[in-house]
């Protein structure tokens, strides 16, 4: 172009213009080759760049080149015909002066792409070109000044330094224009932009932003009003609305800006987002206001008062949209904020349903938490209930030994009366049959005071009441009072023990039981003329108390069963006795011998005897400490 | 033997109340019986016994609710007092130990002569078997 200039100033593209009867006479000169190559070139690249551009290109953009392309093939076509063809080919050369208005009609199609489909943000040019040329005025009045002022002072005529100032001054003029010009065309860059493009912001800072909400927030509400927040802000769009939809309604919406002026109907709100899903239009999903044809949806836009809506999609699923209203200064949206938008859609989309999946999993959780706390509900009563029936089973066992006990009581009572009328001896067999109701209600009443015992026991309710007890005491006791029945057997009954206190912390009354259980057993079963001996001693930290019986003693594969609840040995005592016991007495004692943290051993051999020794630990007496 | 003691029996059920009244007597004891708790708490408010043998279990009031209000009365004393009776828990008698009560005893666990026994061991204050 630039080397067409000079051919043109030189007269060799056209060579001469005459008038010849009010016609013009064009003479083209040999520059008018070059000029044609010139022009057919710029348009085949021109075109060239178009096609490419073109194939590459979808939605909005390809319209945009459509519209360019239309207008200039138009513009082209007509000046050809105007030019070429009628000029040419007919020679009617009317047409030829107003071809470059043709022109115009290209002009006006790309116009109209520039309103209607953003095709240029004109307004940024316009801003830019404004910002330019006062900076050109600028440098352009300050040069032709100071320039003056050279000129003046050079028509001083002193040539001596003439030719220095001649290369100064404007290498320095040359400097501070360089050094000048970027700083001044940000001051008015920016004082522009203050005037023209208020809302101007960096689409770079706004998604990185976006991303940081997004990133940053799980949950749903506090991400959905600090993303409308932002975007609102920064665009300074009156409304937005981030709209979830589920099963074809919908179920959730986030709104900002002026809400209350609003208008929002549920019905109308989901046809638009669900149509904007759905729209083929440039192959975009984005309802604009500004570019739909007067129909249905845009009618809806009207209605609902939004400008834009774009449909929030994850893997091709609907899971709602973005709703925007007006911008506060009533322009519209610039291709700018669309590619924003655009951008921001899917993130959004993506960053909602993780939120939606978070928001679940926490419902959940709730739900989780409710749960186990009916649940924990459920068996605290069901606690409750037992603990209830526990008590009731206390009571029931207390009551009922208490019913049991007092006829017991009474037929125990009078048929000992009955056995022991003074001066009045019963006759035989009368007095067998009374001693044999009088045993049998001792033995009832043993038994029931047993189960008592064994039913304190595995409810843990027996209580011990544990003090310092000296052992030998206590077996002493036990000897006192079954040295009469030994003495009735004609049985040794004797007890062996150290000068010193045997000390075991314990109940006494139980551990009392515990002997009489033991040596009432040998008593019962040791034969007229036996021996039984109680031994009591320590034995490292325990003391061991040893009662042993000439009886016919026990078989080794019965011992273990000895100790259980009514065992059924093959080998029972209760064979061997008049007075059967109940077989309860083994277990209760091996299970108070076990509460006071010792046990019960059993060495025996058949037709030799056995031996019985409860090992409890020693009572270790605190220093200073007083043990009555 | 003091036999002009002065003894009160406390006991709901009537073959044993007869059975204590009679063997006390047959003692020489001069024996008053109460068959419920009201009756007995009368009894005791208003006259002064060398012992009481008081069941737990009774009709109208208990044992040891006899006990409680009487001491909102103002009569404290229990050295007087044996309790007998067919429960046998520990905690039950701990309990009722607890109340300050000379003994507590187990009627099946005696034969009447063992309970005459204990009971001249109460009045004779010499050492008896259920005196804890």
């Amino acid at each position: 172009m630039f080397f067409q200039i000079p051919l043109v100033l030189f007269n060799l593209t056209l060579n001469s213009v005459t008038v010849n009867n009010g016609e013009l006479s064009i003479i083209p000169g040999i520059g008018i080759l070059s000029m044609l190559a010139m022009h057919i070139g710029s348009i085949i690249s021109g075109c060239y760049v178009l096609v490419k551009k073109y194939k590459s290109a979808s939605g909005i953009l390809k319209l945009q080149l459509q519209y360019i392309s239309g207008g200039f093939i138009t513009s082209l076509l007509l000046t050809i015909i105007a030019t070429a063809v009628l000029g040419v080919l007919f020679n009617i050369t009317i047409l030829i002066p107003i071809s470059p208005l043709f022109i115009l009609i290209g002009l006006v199609i790309v116009a109209y792409a520039i309103i209607r489909h953003r095709l240029l943000d004109i307004r940024f040019i316009i801003v830019r070109s404004v910002a330019f040329l006062l900076l050109m005025l600028f440098i352009a009045l300050g040069y032709i000044a100071i320039l003056f002022d050279i000129a003046f002072f050079l028509n001083r005529d002193r040539p001596s330094l003439e030719t220095l100032q001649e290369l100064i001054l404007p290498a320095l003029l040359a400097l501070f224009f360089a050094v000048t010009f970027q700083p001044l065309r940000r001051v008015f860059e920016k004082l522009t932009d203050k005037v023209f493009y208020r809302d101007r912001y960096d689409s770079n800072d706004l998604l990185w932003s976006m991303s940081r909400i997004m990133a940053s927030t799980l949950h749903l509400s506090d991400m959905t009003k600090q993303i409308l927040s932002k975007l609102l802000e920064t665009m300074r769009i009156n409304y937005g609305s981030i709209v979830l939809v589920r099963d074809k309604s919908i179920f959730r919406v986030d709104s900002d800006g002026d809400v209350k002026n609003h208008p929002f109907k549920n019905t109308d709100i989901y046809t638009l987002i669900y149509d904007s899903y759905h729209s083929t239009r440039h192959g975009e999903h984005i309802f604009i206001f500004e570019e739909l044809p007067e129909a249905k949806v845009k009618r809806l836009m009207r209605e609902q008062d939004l400008t834009i809506v774009i449909p929030l999609t994850v893997r091709k699923e609907l899971i709602g949209g973005l709703l925007l209203g007006q911008k506060s200064s009533g322009e519209i949206y610039s291709s700018e904020d669309v590619d924003v938008l655009k951008i921001l859609a899917p993130e959004i989309a993506v960053a909602v349903k993780n939120a939606l999946s978070y928001e679940e999993i926490r419902k959940f959780n709730i739900t989780l938490e409710e749960e186990i706390e009916r649940a924990t509900g459920r068996l605290r009563a069901a606690n409750r209930r037992l603990k209830e029936l526990d008590q009731l089973k206390d009571e029931f066992v207390s009551i009922a030994s208490h019913e049991l006990r007092t006829p017991m009581t009474a037929i125990k009572s009078y048929l000992w009366m009955a056995l022991n009328q003074p001066n009045q001896k019963i006759k035989e067999p009368l007095k067998k049959y009374l001693d044999i109701s009088y045993n049998s209600t001792e033995r009832l009443i043993r038994l029931v005071n047993d189960m008592l015992t064994v039913s304190r026991i595995e409810r843990n309710k027996i209580e011990l009441r544990k003090e310092p007890t000296d052992m030998t005491m206590v077996v002493q006791l036990v000897y006192d009072e079954l040295k009469i029945t030994a003495d009735e057997k004609q049985i040794e009954f004797t007890f062996d023990h150290p000068k010193a206190k045997l000390l075991v912390l314990g109940d006494k009354e139980k551990l009392r039981e515990v002997i009489q259980n033991l040596v009432g057993n040998a008593l019962k079963f040791t034969p007229e003329k036996g021996v039984i001996r109680l031994v009591a001693k320590t034995q490292k930290n325990t003391i061991q108390i040893a009662v042993s019986d000439t009886a016919s003693g026990i078989p080794k594969d019965s011992i273990g069963k000895l100790f259980q609840k009514f065992s059924k040995i093959e080998y029972s005592y209760s064979k061997h006795s008049s007075q059967p016991g109940t077989g309860l007495g083994l277990y209760i004692s091996k299970q108070i011998v076990s509460l006071h943290n010792g046990d019960i051993e059993v060495q025996s051999e058949v037709g030799a005897g056995s031996t019985f020794t409860v090992i409890l630990p020693l009572y270790q007496q605190p220093k200073g400490g007083d043990v009555s | 033997m003091a036999q002009s003691k002065h003894i009160l029996v406390v006991e709901d059920e009537q073959y044993l109340r007869d059975l204590y009244v009679q063997i006390l007597k047959k003692e020489g004891y001069d024996v008053e019986s109460a068959v419920n708790g009201e009756d007995a708490y009368h009894f005791m408010k208003d006259n002064d016994y060398d012992l009481i043998i008081l069941d737990v279990i009774l009709p109208q009031m208990d044992g040891l609710q006899i006990l409680d209000k009487l001491e909102k009365d103002g009569k404290k004393n229990r050295d007087n007092v044996v309790l007998l009776s067919n429960l046998g828990q520990d905690l039950v008698v701990a309990k009722a130990l607890a109340y300050g009560v000379r003994g507590y005893m187990v009627k099946s666990d005696y034969t009447p002569e063992e309970l005459v026994n204990e009971i001249q061991g109460y009045l004779s204050d010499e050492p008896v078997k259920s005196k804890l």
